[in-house]
């Protein structure tokens, strides 16, 4: 499997486990520790990734500022987001693909990772 | 409605009984004074609306009644009006005014003209008991909504502060919570030995840091708590401030370099006094993680000072800096400068620190600049002092 996913989480603890649970399942996870920084890296990428998992309170640039972003660029807009926050109604009202609420579940995660990026 | 009292002053009790008569069918509550210390006595007592104070008296005559009633706190501002029998004079009246009267009455009295003099004075002391009341009301009423105002603010603080705390500490549940599944997942299925000691290493390392904060996060709540009731108890022992300040710095070594914070550490003195090291230890690494947190990776440096008498130790980043505005909100509980939104913590840190402070006698003071950077400076007594102060704790 050869699926890139792009993780946007401020704490590193969460950011790492998240990486390592996902490569562990076979993904490819590139991380940012915030909304600009991801947002920049999301530009970068030559292979856009298959999906966004991203956290909403982050410092400088937050999880609503980086989805502002995302929406606002034709080349951008298409990959699905989910949104990985303690905050679930929040995160629902901002209308992602998904949310998964913290703290994170494995199976929900894994569940929900594969069935977006299938 | 409180009943109009009116004074009567004269000491010719026939007077007293004529005005009474006059005064009585119009409602009022008459009181009698025969002399002038009776009515001074009676003055310190009640309020009263009027005071007819007859001028030709023996002992203390009735100019020398309204002098001290003048200068007594309750009757400073009772309108006397004179009553006399003597022929009117502009001389005469003109000291009756000096001596504080707002009107005059001539013997033998026309029980008309007493009944609409009094008349006047009772309705103006009507109209003021009746504003007195209305200002009391309106003054309770705002009083009662600046209550409400408060205890709304303090319950909604409290909800902002729960919501922040149980993201705080749900978010190290997180890492736990996939890593503890992630290998139970491998154990049932036999893939356990597929996974590089390295990367097993790595991932119960970062278990372990999420227990370590789980537990911190616990004390913080703990302390806040053991301060609100005062049970907060130092364990004081002589101790160097530059060895603990030391320790920190090396302990979170690791910290300060993945955050591209270089920490440099310039001392004048040993710092050597009476302290509780581990409460002291806490505002070092405090100030420094805050230091890191807000400093945006420029470089940190901490100073110590030490004039035999008090220490002085600061901690000064190029950070994002704070607002002028908000530089004595953020000691307070439950008080950050930026939003909860863009950085975590429960906001206790620099509260509890500063009780820690004061608890040793001391205190933190902090210079700040917005998008310059800050410097916290705890100023500690080490010796005499710090003594005097355990006493009292």
């Amino acid at each position: 499997m050869d699926t890139q996913i792009l993780v946007i989480e401020d704490d590193e603890a969460v950011r790492q486990t998240l990486k390592d649970v996902l490569e562990l399942q076979g993904y490819q996870v590139t991380t940012a520790m915030n909304g600009g920084e991801g947002l920049q890296k999301l530009k970068e990428m030559a292979s856009k990734p298959c999906l966004v998992l991203l956290d909403l309170m982050m410092p400088n640039v937050n999880g609503w500022q980086f989805l502002d972003g995302q929406r606002n660029d034709p080349q951008l807009n298409n990959i699905p987001v989910i949104i990985c926050s303690a905050y679930t109604e929040s995160a629902k009202a901002v209308n992602p693909a998904a949310v998964i609420e913290k703290p994170v579940q494995l199976q929900h995660l894994l569940w929900t990772v594969k069935t977006l990026s299938a | 409605m409180k009943p109009v009292r009116v004074l009567v002053v004269d000491d010719r009790i026939e007077n007293i009984t004529a005005m009474q008569a006059v005064l009585a069918d119009c409602g009022y509550e008459v009181f009698e004074a025969e002399s002038g210390k009776q009515a001074l006595l009676l003055a310190e007592q009640h309020d009263f609306a009027v005071i007819l104070l007859d001028v030709q008296m023996p002992i203390m005559d009735g100019f020398e009644t309204a002098r001290r009633l003048r200068e007594m706190e309750r009757s400073r501002c009772t309108p006397i009006v004179f009553v006399t029998a003597i022929h009117r004079t502009e001389a005469y009246e003109e000291l009756g005014y000096i001596a504080g009267a707002v009107d005059f009455l001539f013997k033998p009295f026309n029980p008309t003209i007493l009944q609409a003099k009094v008349a006047v004075f009772a309705e103006l002391r009507r109209k003021t008991e009746a504003m007195r009341q209305h200002t009391e009301l309106l003054h309770a009423a705002a009083l009662k909504e600046q209550e409400n105002a408060m205890l709304k603010e303090s319950l909604a603080r409290r909800d902002e502060f729960l919501s922040i705390a149980s993201h705080e500490l749900k978010t190290p549940i997180t890492p736990l919570n996939l890593q503890v599944q992630s290998f139970l997942q491998m154990v049932r299925s036999g893939t356990l030995n597929n996974l590089p000691p390295e990367r097993l290493e790595r991932m119960l390392v970062t278990s372990q840091n999420q227990i370590d904060r789980l537990a911190r996060l616990v004390d913080e709540l703990i302390d806040i708590s053991r301060l609100k009731s005062d049970r907060l108890e130092l364990k004081r022992a002589p101790a160097s401030l530059k060895a603990l300040v030391q320790g920190v710095i090396e302990q979170f070594a690791p910290e300060f370099k993945k955050n591209g914070c270089e920490v440099t550490l310039q001392t004048d003195g040993e710092g050597f006094g009476v302290m509780d090291s581990f409460r002291i230890e806490q505002i070092i690494i405090n100030l420094l993680l805050n230091a890191v947190k807000y400093g945006n990776g420029c470089p940190i440096t901490v100073r110590l000072r030490d004039d035999g008498r008090q220490a002085q130790l600061s901690v000064e980043d190029g950070g994002i800096g704070i607002a002028e505005d908000d530089l004595q909100r953020i000691f307070q509980r439950f008080e950050r400068a930026v939003s909860a939104k863009n950085y975590g913590g429960l906001g206790l840190g620099l509260f509890i620190c500063s009780r820690i402070a004061e608890l040793h006698g001391g205190r933190i003071s902090v210079t700040s600049k917005l998008g310059e950077g800050s410097t916290f400076t705890l100023h500690l007594p080490l010796k005499e002092e710090a003594l005097l102060h355990s006493q009292f704790i």
